[in-house]
């Protein structure tokens, strides 16, 4: 009687022992490397660029490097926003992706207090919400300070409310109108 | 031990020997009263020999002897205050051994709430029980909230849903759980990670704080959590249990089926089924609602025992599937976030009720079968075989750029095989008792997704031999134990790597316990043990979301060693008196902890604070007290209280996470009020818990939250239908009687949200008899 219980849980442990070689989790990459943040800005037929790069990412234990944002006193620029994933080969543009989503994102520019810059959004999502990869700037006298440049990830609760969700991007740029 | 073993053997052989040449009617038969399940001896049983008008008293051993009797057939009734009595046809023309297994009383269970072992086992420890009627209480509720019950024992929480215990200011890896023997292995997973267990299945949970686990593992450090199911039935039958339980803080419905018995044909055989089904929405806090909190569990557990005269096996097969929802609140970017977040006064992600899960989500299964085999080798030796088999998923849902909500962002699996052997030994003359065994454990962790958990093969055996002495008021106890561990690191995010690990070493303790008198005991245990740094510990990298930090593990990570020391007075006077008081110290070096460096590392996402894995060394001092006054005319008086003190020896400072002071006191009135209705309870309960002031500002995101003070009520009560029939249990309370709005230290999400607000809870248990 017993013996035939242990045959049974034996042939039982053994296919779930093989069982533990086959059922393995897919190998996926979830995580959607940025590693670097461009801000063209359009002035004519000039484009001034600024970036943020990190290739190693988030986990790579090396910070990143930022460049200074150097502006032209009472101007006014057209900025637009480039986010990739330049860690890989080819490099992957995720402005698209961005765009694709948009409902459930948004760029916010906070510039300090006395920077001489005032932004205005130039796109608009399928619900006539702003973007933000598509800017309209405008400078004014000489001045420094910081620009806040902050993504937001928003799924379901874009309202414009910049202290909900989560931040996708967060980087605050040294500015300098001249 | 091998000296023992051979002794008993000798002394076996001789009794046989003169028992071949015995005259007819100075025959004996000696042995011991059993407990049937446990097979742990019972006290002071009595026998009756009706043939001779006889009766005989075991000792507190559960040995006994009836000397000078003929050859013949004889009837023995069996009788003790706390078991079934039974009768047994007995013929015999020779001197015999034979052992008398009895079976608890159900009752037997609600005649005390907490109680110290001791008195079942006579073990040296300062370990505490929950029975059945304080699980019962518990139903719908997670195991660390269970456990919540007991002195000594917190919780660490994330959010509403994940609770796991946290004993003598330790959790996770240091805390081993063991259900229905087998050790849950999910609790690698981190803090977050919340043990799988479906509390209905339990019929006792234990808890041990000291160095006494050494016969299950080396890595208990701050404590052990045994769970064992309720005994299946020994008489032919078939019982049945529908339990249900509702709460209103998260409208919370659930219900729970039992069917167990033994069929006649089969007297041999005891089966029981079982399933679980909780449903709960979003949780509701004093002024909103926490958005996406609900969780959907659903368990199953089969169990099977075959059982004859020298010999048992058990089979039982257990299911737990959570589906929860994480707090969108809880979803944070870097460390302004986490401000925003702290700062507001409610979350800006609000939404009322509703039981439905969207993503940020978990998906947790569980699967353990276990097989395990006794065998009575001989008088002086029992063996048991054990195999475990368990399969732990984790799945993460979450609505990430570019990525389908459907597929998991990132998947754990692990695969545990275990199989122990352990045989025990025992001289009765001498009550001497010893065991010795082998446990081993040969895993398989695969990780999908850039988790910062890595993929990895381990495998370990560990041997241990303990033995315990018996000497009129006093006992002796000592265990070793040595431990092999391999480790092999294959795949790290993606990457394929090829790291290799071993690690070595031996646990001891020693332990004396002096009994006062009948209901007093006071009782000294000293020990060292050692844990391997876990594979998170060694190699972990990455962003924790919701605590907003950047983790890094270190691979130059040396075994953690601690020194155990407790000394533990009890004194219990059955239902009426009851103290348990319990001091502690645990040295242990190279204690792996987070540290956060000054400076944070600021990537694409904002400024991250960073944490890495360090190892100093760490001195963890502690006690805890639990009285219990009968105050006479049905009032009863009994309070709790525990502290710990953490401090990093190296650092001068003391270590963050480690639950502060905290008080629970209760009144309880017991009002008899119709023949019918038993035990109507009421009672009201005050909590205080201190605010964590010990630790320094830069060792926390924010400061931690202030002390509070909360206010509950409970009542029971059981009515009794007819005489065959176990009676229909009803228990309800009311948790945060006052609605206070308070965040809780040992909750990760004391960053975001505040806890819940007043809860309404009502379980009600009504046993079946089918005929």
């Amino acid at each position: 009687m017993y013996l035939s219980k242990l045959i049974a849980l034996s042939i039982i442990s053994c296919m779930v022992g093989l069982m533990s070689y086959s059922c393995r989790p897919k190998q996926t990459n979830p995580e959607e490397l940025i590693t670097t943040l461009k801000l063209n800005f359009t002035k004519g037929s000039i484009v001034k660029t600024f970036q943020f790069k990190d290739i190693d990412g988030l986990s790579g234990g090396n910070s990143g490097t930022i460049d200074t944002i150097y502006l032209d006193s009472n101007s006014s620029y057209q900025l637009n926003l480039e986010v990739l994933n330049e860690s890989d080969y080819p490099v992957e543009d995720i402005t698209n992706e961005i765009r694709d989503e948009a409902v459930d994102h948004q760029f916010f520019f906070n510039p300090s207090m006395g920077l001489t810059i005032t932004q205005t959004y130039a796109d608009i999502d399928a619900n006539g919400h702003p973007i933000g990869l598509t800017n309209n700037i405008s400078t004014g006298s000489i001045s420094s300070g910081t620009l806040r440049v902050n993504l937001k990830h928003q799924p379901g609760i874009k309202d414009g409310n910049q202290n909900t969700g989560e931040s996708d991007i967060d980087l605050t740029f040294y500015t300098v109108i001249r | 031990m091998q000296k023992a073993f051979s002794l008993s053997c000798l002394l076996f052989f001789f009794h046989y020997m003169i028992a071949q040449h015995s005259g007819q009617c100075d025959l004996h038969i000696e042995g011991e009263v059993l407990e049937k399940e446990s097979m742990h001896p019972i006290d002071f049983a009595s026998i009756y020999i009706a043939e001779m008008n006889r009766s005989i008293l075991a000792d507190e051993n559960g040995f006994y002897k009836i000397p000078d009797i003929c050859a013949g057939n004889y009837t023995l009734y069996i009788s003790h205050y706390d078991c079934m009595p039974d009768t047994i046809q007995i013929h015999f023309d020779k001197d015999i051994h034979f052992d008398i297994l009895l079976k608890h009383k159900n009752h037997m269970l609600d005649a005390v709430e907490i109680k110290d072992k001791r008195k079942e086992e006579k073990l040296i420890n300062n370990q505490n029980i929950l029975l059945e009627k304080e699980i019962d209480k518990n139903a719908g509720n997670n195991l660390g909230t269970l456990l919540k019950e007991l002195p000594g024992v917190n919780t660490m929480n994330t959010g509403v849903g994940i609770s796991k215990p946290v004993i003598t200011g330790m959790h996770s890896i240091r805390v081993v759980t063991l259900n229905d023997g087998i050790r849950l292995e999910g609790q690698q997973w981190g803090a977050e990670h919340a043990p799988e267990i479906d509390i209905n299945t339990a019929g006792e949970v234990t808890v041990e704080k000291g160095a006494d686990a050494l016969q299950y593992s080396h890595e208990a450090i701050g404590g052990l959590v045994i769970i064992k199911p309720k005994s299946l039935m020994n008489t032919p039958g078939i019982k049945g249990v529908v339990a249900m339980n509702a709460a209103s803080v998260n409208a919370k419905g659930g219900i729970s089926l039992l069917l167990e018995g033994q069929f006649k044909k089969t007297p041999n055989w005891s089966w029981r089924i079982q399933s679980n089904t909780i449903r709960a929405g979003n949780t509701k806090t004093p002024s909103y609602y926490l958005k996406n909190t609900g969780f959907n569990e659903n368990d199953f557990a089969f169990y099977s025992s075959y059982f004859k005269s020298k010999w048992k096996l058990n089979l039982s097969y257990k299911f737990y599937n959570l589906k929860l929802g994480i707090f969108a609140g809880s979803q944070i970017g870097n460390l302004s976030d986490l401000l925003i977040a702290y700062h507001a006064d409610e979350p800006l992600d609000k939404d009322g009720f509703r039981y439905k899960i969207n993503a940020p989500k978990q998906n947790i299964e569980h699967h353990i079968a276990n097989a395990e085999f006794s065998l009575v080798l001989s008088t002086w030796i029992k063996m048991n075989v054990k195999y475990g088999f368990q399969f732990n998923k984790r799945q993460e849902f979450d609505k990430i750029l570019g990525r389908s909500v459907k597929d998991p962002i990132s998947e754990f699996y692990l695969y545990s095989n275990t199989a122990d052997i352990d045989w025990s030994f025992k001289n009765k003359k001498s009550n001497y008792k010893s065991n010795l065994g082998l446990n081993s454990t040969f895993q398989n962790n695969y990780v999908g997704g850039a988790y910062f958990i890595p993929s990895y093969n381990s495998q370990s055996v560990g041997l241990y031999s303990i033995h315990k002495i018996e000497e009129k008021k006093w006992v002796f106890q000592s265990s070793v134990r040595a431990d092999v561990s391999f480790l092999q690191i294959h795949q790290i995010k993606n990457k394929e790597v090829h790291y290799k690990h071993q690690w070595f070493g031996i646990a001891g303790n020693v332990g004396i316990a002096y009994h006062i008198d009948f209901h007093s005991s006071i009782s000294i245990s000293l020990g060292s043990t050692w844990r391997s740094p876990h594979p998170v510990e060694l190699y972990s990298n990455g962003v924790h979301h919701g605590t907003a930090s950047i983790e890094i593990g270190n691979t130059s990570l040396k075994k953690e060693r601690a020194y155990l020391s407790s000394i533990d007075y009890t004194y219990d006077e059955g239902s009426k008196h009851h103290v348990v008081i319990s001091i502690y110290n645990k040295y242990i070096s190279n204690y792996i902890y987070l540290q956060a460096k000054e400076k944070a590392q600021l990537t694409i996402r904002g400024a991250f604070p960073i944490f890495e894995y360090k190892q100093t060394n760490a001195n963890f001092t502690g006690a805890d007290i639990y009285y219990k006054i009968d105050l006479s005319k049905g009032f009863e008086v009994s309070q709790k209280i525990s502290l710990v003190y953490a401090y990093n020896l190296i650092e001068k400072n003391y270590l963050p996470f480690i639950p502060p002071f905290q008080s629970e006191s209760k009144v309880s009135y017991t009002i008899p009020i119709h023949k019918k209705v038993d035990d109507f309870k009421i009672g009201i309960l005050g909590t205080y818990v201190a605010k964590q002031n010990l630790t320094e500002y830069y060792q926390e995101l924010v400061e931690s939250p202030k002390a509070y003070f909360l206010l509950g009520f409970e009542s029971g009560l059981s009515i009794n239908r007819q005489k065959q029939s176990e009676p229909i249990s009803v228990f309800f309370s009311i948790q945060n009687m006052l609605n206070s709005k308070y965040r809780d230290y040992m909750n990760r999400w004391r960053y975001f949200a505040n806890e819940p607000g007043i809860n309404f809870s009502l379980k009600v248990k009504i046993p079946l008899t089918f005929k």
